[in-house]
């Protein structure tokens, strides 16, 4: 009861610390985006073919100043609160309305990566670890490494390949059915599925020689047992901190997949309200609104996986005092 | 001892590299000047004359690109660049990083809340879409030292992430009871640091370090592939006929967002080169790093 209760708050206190890391995280964000990117106007001398020189008008955004970033932050606020919306994109439709789309198209995808690369990356965790001691121990944990070596644009850039020479039936670049987001999850999956097959390894790998081994060997537990059910036990928490930076990783190879198949998700949008085009510079079609807007439910989603990520641990590692005690 | 096999591939990897990188411009097959070559005559009637790109030759292995360059001497002069670029990020990350942790290695303190900021602001977030947050803000677009800033802002990054590692393990040994053995003999600090800290410290950091610039490579890659180049000049581009930000290097990272356009014409044929590059980069520091790992843990076990 005792060691229910304390376990209790330190999980609460925990889930307040989480939750006010990411106020920081968004203030900063925030900070970032309303960064002053009104154009001025400057003159710049020009040398002309002949030799003379003569001045042009020219628009610059170098110049920065607290006053400049001061007021960019509130007029930001002021029409977000006249008009109680973020704003109209480019498209010229509310930014909200954008962001729910946008978020509806990927958020599928990104819950598929999520659970694919979890599962399978503990499989693919414990096959490693059963193949280590064998001779085709090549096939085990270097093959995680080799993937994992792989840029994530190569690999993506592959796939388009033998899909359009090989498979054209593939839609490669779907956008709905079920192969709009199969195929993304898949991409997206490979990263993160080497990432917690490698953390599942170590923490497997940790657990060899305990003495709770010994004793359940000395009792005659099969060894299958002892794997699934005693070391598994042991490293489930430890697989469960990483569910947070998994999902930090999914997140970034939603881009890279996104901005390849050219699916119109909440991070191909998000670069392109960013507008780093190299055509026009930047600036002239920046959308501060939506950016904060799909930060924020990245933030959100980040944050909600490592609630349960935080919860899950309480609830499966002995040690935290969970309800296990 | 058994052979550390891991270590061996990886050296092995590395030099083959470094001969690439440092010899691969003095080899005969490469046009260090990398000149563009507009048209060419073949013998072949009825296919007489032939504009660039040209096709895979004897004369250049892996063609040619529209301009009529040859792709593999672009490749071996660019890769140079892209090595040094990926180094000076990760270099600087750690001289930044190295002594922050070490500061901070009694978890309170000026340095500990920079670390911990740092840490916790960049590690709920992808570091691809810091980065092209942090490298698209206008005041880093326009100045003349771009190259520098963007360096600088993509070791910040993940500043916090080594930081905090060095600052665990500094923490960790400083608990140890050796370290409390040798501060009651009354040995000087630097003798502590010298003989107890750094050969601690020493491995972790070394494995970091080249997994690190694996990690460095793929990023910089990313946002290669992204159209954002680390170095730029705004100005009008004759060959394109358009006005922007014109890449000023020819380094893999440039090379990737200049071809990403063949893919959509079905040209996939060059694209893969440069993220090969990349790709045996990566893998090769990762095995140099886990080679690394494995050797000191020996050598650790050794002296146990």
């Amino acid at each position: 009861m005792n060691l229910e209760k304390l376990g209790g708050t330190t999980v609460g206190k925990q889930i307040l610390r989480t939750t006010a890391i990411y106020f920081f995280v968004m203030i900063v964000i925030l900070l970032l985006v309303l960064f002053p990117r009104t154009p001025e106007h400057a003159t710049e001398e020009v040398l002309h073919r002949d030799g003379s020189t003569y001045t042009r008008d020219i628009l610059v955004i170098s110049t920065y100043s607290i006053e400049k970033h001061w007021q960019s932050i509130k007029s930001f606020f002021e029409q977000v609160i006249e008009t109680k919306s973020l704003g109209t994109t480019r498209y010229n439709v509310s930014v909200e309305s954008e962001i729910v789309s946008s978020m509806k198209n990927s958020l599928m995808t990104i819950v598929a990566a999520l659970l694919l690369s979890f599962f399978l990356g503990i499989a693919k965790g414990f096959f490693d670890f059963k193949m280590q001691r064998k001779k085709l121990s090549i096939f085990g944990h270097w093959t995680t490494w080799i993937f994992q070596s792989i840029p994530d644009f190569f690999i993506i850039l592959f796939v388009q390949l033998m899909l359009i020479r090989y498979f054209p039936i593939t839609r490669f670049f779907g956008r709905e059915g079920w192969d709009a987001f199969v195929l993304p999850a898949l991409l997206i999956a490979i990263f993160p599925t080497m990432y917690i097959a490698r953390i599942t390894m170590a923490a497997l790998s940790g657990q060899v020689g305990q003495l709770y081994i010994q004793v359940a060997r000395a009792k005659g537990m099969s060894e299958k047992i002892i794997l699934y059910k005693h070391i598994f036990r042991n490293c489930i928490g430890t697989i469960l901190t990483h569910l947070a930076p998994l999902m930090v990783y999914v997140l970034s190879n939603l881009l890279m997949v996104e901005y390849f198949m050219y699916y119109p998700g909440a991070a191909l949008r998000l670069y392109q309200a960013i507008d780093y085009d190299p055509q026009f510079g930047t600036g002239m079609l920046y959308e501060p609104g939506l950016i904060l807007g799909i930060t924020f439910c990245f933030m959100i989603l980040i944050l909600v996986v490592q609630l349960i990520s935080l919860v899950a641990r309480a609830y499966f590692e002995p040690r935290m005092g969970g309800n296990e005690g | 001892m058994k052979k550390n096999i891991t270590l061996w591939i990886g050296l092995f990897m590395l030099s083959a590299l470094l001969i690439f990188t440092f010899l691969g411009p003095y080899m005969p097959f490469v046009d260090r000047a990398l000149t563009k070559e507009t048209h060419r005559f073949t013998g072949i009637p009825g296919k007489m004359l032939q504009l660039p790109p040209f096709p895979p030759s004897e004369k250049n292995p892996l063609g040619t690109d529209d301009k009529g360059v040859d792709n593999l001497s672009k490749l071996i002069m660019g890769a140079k660049e892209s090595i040094f670029i990926v180094f000076v990020v990760v270099a600087v990350r750690y001289l930044l990083a190295v002594p922050l942790g070490l500061l901070a290695h009694k978890k309170k303190g000026m340095s500990h809340a920079i670390i911990s900021s740092l840490h916790q602001l960049f590690s709920v977030f992808p570091t691809i879409i810091s980065a092209v947050i942090l490298l698209s803000l206008p005041a880093f677009l326009n100045t003349s030292n771009r190259f520098l800033w963007s360096i600088v802002l993509i070791a910040l990054i993940e500043v916090g992430r080594v930081a905090y590692i060095v600052q665990q393990q500094t923490h960790k040994i400083s608990h140890e009871a050796y370290v409390d053995a040798g501060r009651a003999l009354g040995l000087s600090s630097s003798r502590i640091i010298r003989k107890y800290y750094i050969p601690a410290l020493l491995p972790e950091i070394v494995t970091n370090f080249c997994v690190d610039i694996g990690k460095v490579m793929l990023l910089v890659g990313q946002l290669g592939v992204l159209n954002i180049f680390l170095k730029h000049s705004l100005g009008f581009d004759w060959d394109s006929g358009r006005y922007g930000f014109i890449n000023e290097s020819s380094n893999w990272f440039a090379l990737l967002s200049e071809h990403r356009w063949d893919i959509y014409f079905e040209r996939f044929a060059f694209i893969f080169f440069p993220a090969l590059a990349i790709m045996y980069v990566i893998l090769t520091f990762n095995v140099l790093g886990e080679g690394l790992r494995q050797h000191f843990n020996r050598k650790m076990h050794n002296y146990l």
